[in-house]
């Protein structure tokens, strides 16, 4: 039974869909069956992410979003700091390296490709400044894993090496294609790695250490004499019919 | 009857009144939203009536006007007079150990590598306390059912005590 990942895992989960339902999501009292929760299933995904404001935003009771197709991807090829190709739009050709994945819509965004170039001015007198903003590509289609060996795009698969290991190797030519620093990274953006220790983390050896002594007493009994408690009344007799 | 005039005044306003556009309750009206803002007025004002999320209400109102779903039990009986009685049982104590040299923390470093443990079951528990004593006393010769009936007799009476 894999304890720590499990763990480690929920935790975000659980901090993620609290942030999602609550303020947005609450239950109704309802006469007879008393109270219902709110349970939303459509949620709608765009750049921002589900614990920010402007993804509630989105999220709102009344908001109505155009239905969007994913294509169901099992396993990610794709990762955080890859070096990738642009296939479509005005940087088609161009190779750059992903800042960040959402997985729900299955995009991507490349280092300072595939933007878009917007004027905004903070009043009407000021003179516009143009800002820079990327936008998404989607993993299927529009982007491609560039091969080492000769700095064209190709399509992986996942692979077993002699000694167990799995990697992607590129179709056409056979090279395999390291996995970036951004694979190891977790779901809350943490890299275990490169994680420095604060006070109120358990190290790996105090976790490990096995402190328990099976005893036959119940875990109140255990606590009594652990903390000296005696406790010498006799309880009332009770009766069960 | 018609003789006085403030009577005819007062009688002639009710049917201008009832003329006019004055709405009067129906059945229709009295389960509605609006019929319960600001309070449903057959019962009365709840604390969650003057709560922060309700129109004109605010955490502190509805603390005074009783207790709420995110207030604290009372620790006692209010009485008849309502005069309030403290219970000394109904304060939570909460039994924490001497934490010295107490190396868990409370949170867990991304570092620590994946820890696989098989379950503990009643055997398990068994064989850790028990079965030892069993088996030395087996082969002692001590299990027999005289041994047997003189510990069960010994368990009996204490239980009646």
């Amino acid at each position: 039974m894999r304890l720590t990942q499990f763990l480690l895992s929920r935790y975000f989960k659980r901090y993620v869909e609290r942030e999602m339902t609550h303020r947005t999501l609450r239950r109704q009292w309802k006469p007879i069956s008393g109270w219902k929760e709110a349970v939303k299933k459509n949620w709608h995904y765009e750049e921002h992410r589900p614990w920010t404001d402007a993804f509630r935003q989105d999220n709102q009771a009344g908001q109505w979003h155009p239905r969007v197709f994913v294509e169901p991807i099992k396993e990610w090829w794709i990762f955080k700091g890859d070096r990738v190709e642009v296939l479509t739009g005005k940087d088609k050709g161009k190779h750059g390296l992903i800042n960040s994945i959402i997985k729900e819509r299955n995009w991507v965004y490349v280092e300072g490709l595939n933007c878009e170039y917007t004027m905004r001015s903070q009043s009407p007198n000021i003179q516009p400044i143009c800002m820079k903003s990327e936008k998404p590509l989607l993993v299927t289609t529009q982007v491609k894993l560039i091969d080492p060996s000769d700095n064209k795009p190709t399509d992986i698969e996942w692979r077993f090496t002699e000694k167990g290991n799995k990697v992607r190797v590129s179709v056409r030519t056979g090279r395999i294609i390291p996995l970036p620093s951004g694979a190891k990274e977790l779901e809350d953006f943490v890299n275990p790695e490169s994680y420095t220790e604060c006070e109120k983390d358990t190290k790996d050896d105090e976790v490990k250490e096995v402190t328990f002594q099976p005893r036959l007493s119940t875990f109140e009994q255990d606590i009594m004499d652990a903390m000296g408690i005696k406790e010498n009344r006799k309880p009332t007799k009770t009766y069960w019919y | 009857m018609f003789a006085n005039n403030s009577f005819k005044v007062l009688f002639s306003r009710i049917v201008y009144d009832f003329l006019g556009n004055r709405s009067f309750a129906s059945s229709s009206n009295l389960f509605g939203k609006k019929a319960r803002s600001p309070y449903d007025k057959r019962f009365g004002i709840r604390p969650s009536d003057a709560g922060p999320l309700r129109p004109g209400g605010s955490k502190e109102l509805a603390s005074k006007l009783g207790r709420g779903p995110g207030m604290p039990q009372p620790v006692g009986i209010f009485d008849k007079t309502g005069k309030f009685h403290p219970i000394k049982e109904m304060i939570p104590e909460f039994v924490v150990p001497d934490l010295k040299d107490f190396k868990l923390k409370p949170y867990v470093s991304y570092r620590c590598t994946d820890i696989s443990q098989s379950e503990f079951t009643a055997k398990d528990l068994f064989d850790a306390t028990i079965a030892k004593d069993i088996l030395d006393d087996y082969t002692d010769g001590k299990i027999d059912m005289k041994t047997a009936e003189k510990k069960i007799e010994a368990l009996k009476s204490s239980v009646k005590n």
